[in-house]
């Protein structure tokens, strides 16, 4: 059973010894765990069975080095060439016919005609990577992260390539997300609240809908917990004013007397036993997931810092906030979206893509900073990146409305902590960034690679359904990318 | 010694075929090629090597003697001699098989030892061998494909009480251990389960009496008949077929999830056909080919016919994203594929879909089969002239219904015809009256203007029609001009719109439907794509496993009414014949599955090499074929098994059946199972009362809120609610309710802290427990056994008594109350001598929670007020009296005056109009306020006002007690809340209370009561309480699992 002491938050032991360096801090906490019974699940199923079913916490396959990951997944297709990957050579050719063979969405819109960046490059940082001028604060914190410049999914659509990265399949709806993998692979670390937690957007949801967290052919107990962009974030979660409280605790303890009795009645059946538990983490998580969703506690300048005090950062910048909250309080995957697709850039790229820059750049980089400065950062992950990039050439004329058009052949991610090299920049686009060129990432190799630094390995984690061993990289060649790894 | 005998047998047989017995763990010198090398081969190797007519490196790995003669790089194997054989060296070296899924090493090293030991075969291999990875022995000799056995019933005590066949083969097993079944489950236990198990809904109080009362050995029997015979029957067993259909309300075709408007119809199909028992293999040949059996063209179909269109939508249910766009033969051959694994999952319970890139890996489906089988359905699919989604419907319209539409239409433009005219009749007149408020002289030119076409109108005429607004008259405003005109048009228009309401409205109906002459060739799709179909076209067949040796999987196509080629016809005659070693046992499997929570075999759509075995192999077969041999009836099937001590006994484990069959794997008990999500919430809605049971009809749309949650409100059985793929029901989905990506072989069910939220928080299980209150308080006073169970805890009440009480009384001359009589009658709202008013006693005399009214002057109305606190009391009103007619109202506080005698304290009067009263003075505990009103010397209209609140303080100033004659005023007690619990008790759980379970709510009551007195109202609190009860008890295991 859990203890009170293990459960009151994030002054807890066992939030202590997570702090702690990883090698003591992870073995302690495996043996703290252990003498708790959390452990009773170790090691790997036996074949052709399942991990069990629950969400106690589980040993990885390997030592890890993040326990926990943030997502903000940036639906649409950032324009990397306009955000990360420089180009001078697109620059030097503004206007110019492309030589090279372009994919279009739409063909109807569609020109060879090259369009360079109207956004300035500068190097930041010590590391000196590149970022445009776009996202001045992301360019304050690149010494702790790392720019994924190739990656690529070969599919030029946005549904696609999301359930490529979401699923681990192209196009195919259906499977558990990576989130509902992690989950499943390592359990939970927090008694009072989801696992698996998804910030949604105030314009509702994004492309693709509900497969954005589908637990597929997994239980619904490895589904994201959708948490609405408002009050109240969790449906039901507040008990009427009426039944809150006192009167609340009344009516579990009865509850809970019933179901003892019932369950005299019926020895042996484990899943009576764990049912009146999940009253408990139910009736916790009341209080503990309405603690970890108001952000009005938070200093003056940690609101500042995530943007809290200014209308466009606002909304963004409280999300992020949030997820910093929830994985502090062993929350083991947020990831945040956005309503419909606003780096869907076909036209107006240069009205369109500041204004979105303006509302994501500064929350996003204020989590890095605000996780390195609590220490989490080292063991949280933390994601930044849509589905698709854009093309190097015009969509429709090179004027004041131009845009570009998808581009699922290569573009740029970013990547901090939990074991992540910062600093740097990985792979490599062609001359004008149409492909990826160089090291190549694919979503598969993308989640091998998250996956690993969490301490799974994606040919091990399997899930059995419809008679079939099931993986989130589905056996296809998907490598860990060691070279980005601290 | 029976066991021993028949090994023995089977020793002389294999000595005599010259062959030693397999052992479970192979020894030294036991391995052989086909039982031990070859299914790894097949997993890593036969795809490329034997698997297909092209041979990768000119290497055939199928036969040991191919190997020895090996292909481009020489022998793959060579006997005894591991380390020059080619075949473990390439896998050693880590080169074979290509990719990143490597032998296991454990494998590799028992493939070099069966080498080392020489090779061997079981058999002699033939000398040629036809293309593909045949079949072997090895494969045949699997559980699932051999022939139905009987059971070989053992003889069974009478003790141990077994009522059918299935009890004596569970017996069987259970004896082994020295256990038995456990006793027969109490009569509310079973006919609780029984009616959850066959409707989906507990059983009514009066059924519960009804079997209680019926002490005849039929009882149960009847009992079971009468949920068989009810509609509820058909929507719950129509609902666990949904699941494995893959049933839902949209395409499933991304974002837009497009609703089907008609799907419903092939629910309600399900629904009939179940409910009157509609054999499997008719309801099997109707759903899988009903277009069949319907004469062409389909034209005026009967409500039968419709019925036969409606079922054979089975083939249609998958997730279908063809109408959005995509490649479309890639995307109608994922249609295709799940429609295929639905019927498979249903019927044969085998992952066919496995072999639809290659040879199946595990279990015998070549490739070739996977396609044959869909042979059976391409001319229905047709995926050369693919039918989108919104264009497969029939309508139903007859002949008869379209002449009477036209008919109507034309009558319907004949009036409005005549409405037009008469509109602009009316415009015309109009026009012209105003017209005619001009001068003469500009008549003529206005007239020009307005009628003159807008494009031929000249620069003055357009000035004209811009400077006078007021005569563009046209039928919208005409009623700004003239009533008459508006009023004789409306007449028309509420006869046109009488006659449109007659006109016969098309109804369609979504189906399959093949097209006779229509011809379609299957090929094989190389590694499954749809667009590179390879090799001859395939005739159409069931699969060659499920076939005897050497027996033709080919079905020969039937003649049907259709004049279509009648592949489907045939297969489903052919599964059914009785002989089909699948069908049957997935069928029953399905059955026992539903009844016990739990499969024979727990993977129902596998029965392969992944899937889980028999548990009671015995019982399987036996099942199987009991449900061919009573006609394929679900009925006969449910009689047989409810019938059996199995399914009646008890669920609580007896303590040496808990040692020694701790999961319960023999049957020692009835196995505990959660309801499903539909069944949670009927269950719910049923039990409060507030169940709507209309059966049948469109599906049932609940529109999303703000943040795409769907929380349905309708009253109705959740098999009725819309089933959007992308669009779940938040408390059903919660529960595990499925997602159809394509069909669901199996729930499960989970336990998420969301469940336990839904059920403590959430809006339906609050209004539900409301609702269930109002029902136990409505009828509590009819449960006998309630009151009765009640009594002992009556004295100690969880409510203090009411302080007020209502009377009336004489005065004495010094004004005191002479004697206190209660009002005798309670109207619901308020206090009065009897029934009929004014009573022909005591005359006006009425208490209501504002006011009232006093009698004559013998008969003065009295608030008593029973102080329940020590204190200085203090009462403040207003005494209000709305009539100028008589004399007004006096009103009078009495209370204990010096020495403790009653002493009228306060006096007060109104005539239409108002007097504030306060009173105050020290009260003890117990003593008596009386509050007084009289008529003075008239009663004549003496209705008043006096409501009086109040506190009691104590000396330091704490308020001890807070009064309210409004808030307080209550009506007669009725039966105590205790009692009420215990009849929340029995409407939920269908059983009296146990042993200290009204102690435990009592105790429960007593603390609420104290904690929500501050904030709900006295009268408020007994239904508070009641409701707080009643949803713990609807949140109970004991509420959510059938034991």
């Amino acid at each position: 059973m859990w203890t009170d002491d293990l459960t009151c938050g994030p002054t807890s032991r066992r939030h202590l010894l997570r702090q702690t360096a990883m090698g003591f801090g992870s073995v302690a906490l495996a043996q703290l765990m252990a003498s708790e019974g959390l452990l009773a699940a170790q090691g790997s199923a036996k074949p052709g069975e399942n991990l069990p079913l629950d969400l106690k916490a589980r040993a990885p396959h390997h030592q890890p080095r993040a326990r926990a990951m943030i997502s903000l997944f940036m639906h649409g297709g950032p324009s990397h060439v306009d955000l990360f990957d420089p180009k001078p050579e697109l620059a030097r050719n503004n206007g110019k016919e492309y030589q090279g063979e372009v994919g279009y969405s739409f063909v109807n819109r569609a020109s060879k005609k090259l369009l360079g960046s109207p956004w300035k490059f500068r190097k930041h940082g010590q590391c000196g990577t590149e970022v445009s001028e776009l996202l001045p604060h992301t360019a304050r914190v690149v010494d702790d992260i790392c720019v994924v410049r190739s990656m690529h999914t070969g599919h030029n659509g946005h549904e696609v390539s999301i359930r490529y990265f979401h699923g681990g399949v192209a196009g195919v709806t259906g499977r558990p997300t990576m989130g509902s993998w992690i989950v499943y692979g390592l359990g939970s670390e927090s008694a009072n609240l989801p696992a698996y937690m998804v910030l949604s957007d105030p314009g509702g949801h994004p492309v693709d809908g509900t497969h954005n967290w589908s637990s597929g052919f997994m239980p619904p107990l490895y589904q994201g917990t959708v948490l609405r962009p408002k009050e109240p974030r969790i449906p039901n979660l507040a008990p009427r004013p009426e039944v809150s409280g006192l009167v609340q605790r009344d009516n579990l303890n009865l509850l809970a007397e019933l179901n003892r009795r019932h369950a005299a009645l019926h020895l042996g059946e484990a899943d009576l036993e764990s049912r009146i538990a999940g009253y408990e983490l139910a009736s916790r998580m009341q209080t503990a997931a309405a603690e970890a969703l108001d952000v009005s506690g938070e200093p003056a300048e940690v609101r500042r810092l995530y943007g809290l005090d200014q209308d466009v950062t606002r909304e963004y910048g409280t999300r992020c906030l949030i997820a910093r909250r929830l994985v502090e309080r062993g929350v083991r995957f947020v990831q945040l979206f956005l309503g419909g697709q606003p780096w869907d850039t076909h036209n107006t790229i240069k009205t369109g893509l500041p204004a979105i820059c303006r509302r994501t750049d500064q929350p996003a980089a204020a989590l890095v900073t605000d996780l390195k400065r609590l220490g989490l950062l080292d063991t949280t992950l933390v994601h930044w990146g849509g589905e698709i990039g854009r093309l190097p050439v015009c969509e429709g004329p090179l004027d004041d409305a131009v845009g570009r058009d998808h581009n699922g052949q290569g573009f740029t991610c970013w990547l901090a902590g939990g074991g992540i090299k910062g600093g740097m920049t990985y792979g490599a686009t062609d001359e004008v960034g149409h492909k990826a060129v160089e090291k190549v990432v694919t979503p598969n190799d993308f989640q091998a690679t998250l996956l690993h630094l969490l301490g799974l390995e994606h040919e091990q984690l399997k899930f059995f359904a419809n008679g079939r061993a099931m993986s989130l990289t589905d056996g296809r060649k998907a490598r860990v990318v060691r070279e980005i790894l601290a | 010694m029976p066991g021993l005998a028949v090994s023995g047998a089977l020793f002389w047989v294999s000595i005599a075929l010259g062959q030693p017995v397999a052992q479970p763990a192979p020894g030294p010198g036991s391995l052989k090629f086909e039982t031990d090398v070859r299914p790894i081969l097949r997993v890593y190797c036969l795809d490329c090597h034997g698997g297909e007519e092209k041979l990768q490196g000119k290497l055939d790995l199928r036969q040991v003697r191919l190997m020895e003669k090996g292909g481009k790089g020489g022998p793959a194997l060579v006997k005894a001699k591991p380390a020059g054989s080619l075949l473990v060296e390439r896998m050693k070296a880590g080169e074979m098989p290509p990719g990143e899924k490597k032998v296991p090493a454990e494998q590799v090293a028992l493939i070099e030892r069966w080498i080392s030991e020489g090779a061997h075969t079981l058999r002699p291999e033939p000398e040629s061998i036809d293309p593909g990875i045949a079949i072997t022995p090895e494969d045949r000799a699997w559980w699932a494909y051999q022939p139905l056995k009987p059971a070989n019933f053992p003889a069974t005590p009478p003790a141990d009480r077994a009522r059918t066949p299935i009890d004596a083969l569970l017996l069987d097993s259970l004896r082994g251990k020295g256990l038995g079944f456990a006793p027969d489950a109490d009569r509310r236990t079973l006919i609780r389960r029984v009616a959850l198990d066959l409707t989906g809904l507990p059983p009514t109080q009066s059924e519960i009496k009804a079997f209680l009362a019926d002490t005849t050995p039929e009882a149960y029997g009847k009992m079971v008949e009468g949920y068989l015979a009810s509609p509820s029957y058909g929507e719950r067993w129509a609902r666990h077929w949904l699941d494995v259909f893959g049933y839902a309300d949209s395409d499933g075709d991304g974002t837009n999830d497009t609703p089907r408007a008609y799907s419903y119809k092939f629910r309600d199909y399900l629904i009939r056909s179940i409910q009157k028992d509609k054999p499997l293999d008719r309801m099997f040949l109707e759903m899988l080919a009903g277009d069949e059996l319907l004469p062409r063209p389909l034209k005026d179909p009967t409500p039968q016919q419709a019925e036969l269109l409606a079922a054979t939508l089975l083939l249609r249910l998958g997730p279908d994203a063809t109408a959005a766009g995509g490649e479309q033969v890639i995307v109608a051959d994922q249609v295709m594929a799940d429609s295929l694994k639905i019927v498979s999952s249903s019927l044969l319970g085998l992952t066919v879909g496995c072999a639809q890139c290659h040879d199946h890996k595990y279990d015998p489906i070549p490739h070739a089969d996977y396609f044959r089988l869909r042979a059976l359905f391409a001319p229905a699919w047709n995926p050369t002239a693919w039918k989108a989604p919104g264009a497969r419907v029939v309508s139903l319209m007859t002949e008869a219904q379209r002449q009477e539409r036209a008919r109507v239409e034309g009558r319907e433009r004949e009036m409005v015809a005549r409405r037009d005219k008469k509109a602009k009749e009316w415009i015309d007149k109009v026009f012209e009256d105003e017209i005619n408020k001009f001068p003469e002289k500009d008549r003529q030119p206005l007239r020009d203007a307005f009628k003159a076409p807008a494009e031929k109108r000249t620069a003055d005429q357009k000035k004209l029609v811009e400077s006078n607004p007021k005569l563009n008259i046209n039928a919208g405003v005409l009623y700004q001009f003239n009533q008459k005109a508006v009023d004789e048009l409306k007449v028309i228009d509420n006869e046109l719109a009488a006659v449109r309401a007659k006109k016969p409205v098309e109804d369609f109906v979504s189906c399959l439907v093949e097209e006779p002459g229509v011809k379609v060739e299957t090929r094989l799709h190389h590694r499954g794509d749809p667009r590179q179909p390879t090799g001859k076209p395939l005739a159409p067949a069931d699969l060659s496993i499920a076939q005897p040796p050497g027996a033709r999987a080919d079905i020969t196509p039937e003649k049907t009414p259709a004049g279509t080629t009648g592949y489907r016809t045939a297969w489903v005659k052919n599964l059914f014949s009785g002989r089909h070693p699948l069908v049957g046992r997935v069928l029953a499997n399905r059955l026992w599955l539903h009844h016990f929570g739990r499969g024979i075999v727990e993977s129902p759509a596998d029965f392969g090499q992944l899937g889980r075995a028999p548990t009671h192999p015995a019982l399987l077969d036996q099942l199987a074929l009991e449900l061919a041999g009573k006609g394929w009836s679900q009925k006969a099937m449910h009689r047989l098994i409810l019938q059996s001590t199995v399914y009646r006994q008890a669920s609580s484990a007896p303590a040496n059946a808990l040692k020694k069959d701790p999961a319960n794997a023999l049957y020692s008990r009835f196995p505990i199972h959660r309801l499903e999500a539909e069944a949670i919430r009927d269950r719910v809605l049923a039990t409060s009362g507030s169940l709507e049971p209309t059966l049948f009809g469109p599906a049932v749309v609940t529109a999303e809120d703000q943040s795409g949650l769907v929380n349905a409100t309708s009253k109705r059985r959740s098999l009725y609610l819309q089933v959007r793929r992308s669009h779940p029901e938040t408390m059903l989905a919660s529960f595990d309710a499925p997602v159809l990506s394509p069909n669901c072989d199996r729930r499960i069910s989970s336990n998420a802290p969301t469940q336990a939220l839904v059920l403590m928080n959430g809006d339906f299980m609050r209004a539900q427990s409301i609702q269930l209150a109002k029902r136990v308080r409505a009828e509590v006073s009819t449960n006998r056994e309630a009151l009765l169970a009640a009594k002992p805890f009556e004295a100690a009440s969880v409510l203090p008594a009411s302080s007020w009480s209502y009377g009336w009384s004489a005065l004495t001359p010094a004004g005191l109350v002479e004697r206190f009589k209660p009002l005798a009658h309670w109207t619901g709202g308020q206090w009065q001598g009897g029934p009929a008013l004014p009573d022909p006693s005591i005359g006006w005399v009425l208490l209501n929670a504002s006011g009232g009214h006093p009698g004559n002057k013998a008969h003065a109305a009295v608030r008593r007020l029973l102080v329940p606190a020590t204190g200085t009391l203090e009462l403040t009103g207003t005494l209000k009296h709305g009539s100028a007619n008589g004399d007004g109202v006096r009103a009078r506080v009495i209370a204990p005056g010096c020495r403790g005698r009653q002493t009228v304290s306060g006096t007060w009067q109104a005539k239409n109009g108002a007097t504030a009263t306060r009173w105050t003075g020290p009260v003890l505990k117990g003593n008596v306020v009386d509050c007084v009103v009289d008529c003075l010397e008239t009663e004549t209209s003496d209705g008043f006002e006096w409501t009086l609140t109040g506190t009691i303080k104590s000396e330091d100033g704490r308020v001890l007690a807070r009064l309210d004659s409004a808030v307080d005023f209550v009506g007669p007690a009725g039966p105590s809340l205790v009692a009420q619990a215990a009849h929340a008790i029995e409407l939920v759980n269908g059983r009296l209370p146990r042993e200290g379970e009204l102690a435990l709510l009592v105790e429960f009551m007593d603390r609420q009561a104290t904690r929500l007195a501050g904030t709900v109202p006295r009268p408020a609190l007994e239904e508070s309480l009641l409701t707080l009860v009643c949803q713990q008890l609807l949140s109970t295991n004991e509420f959510l699992y059938v034991d």
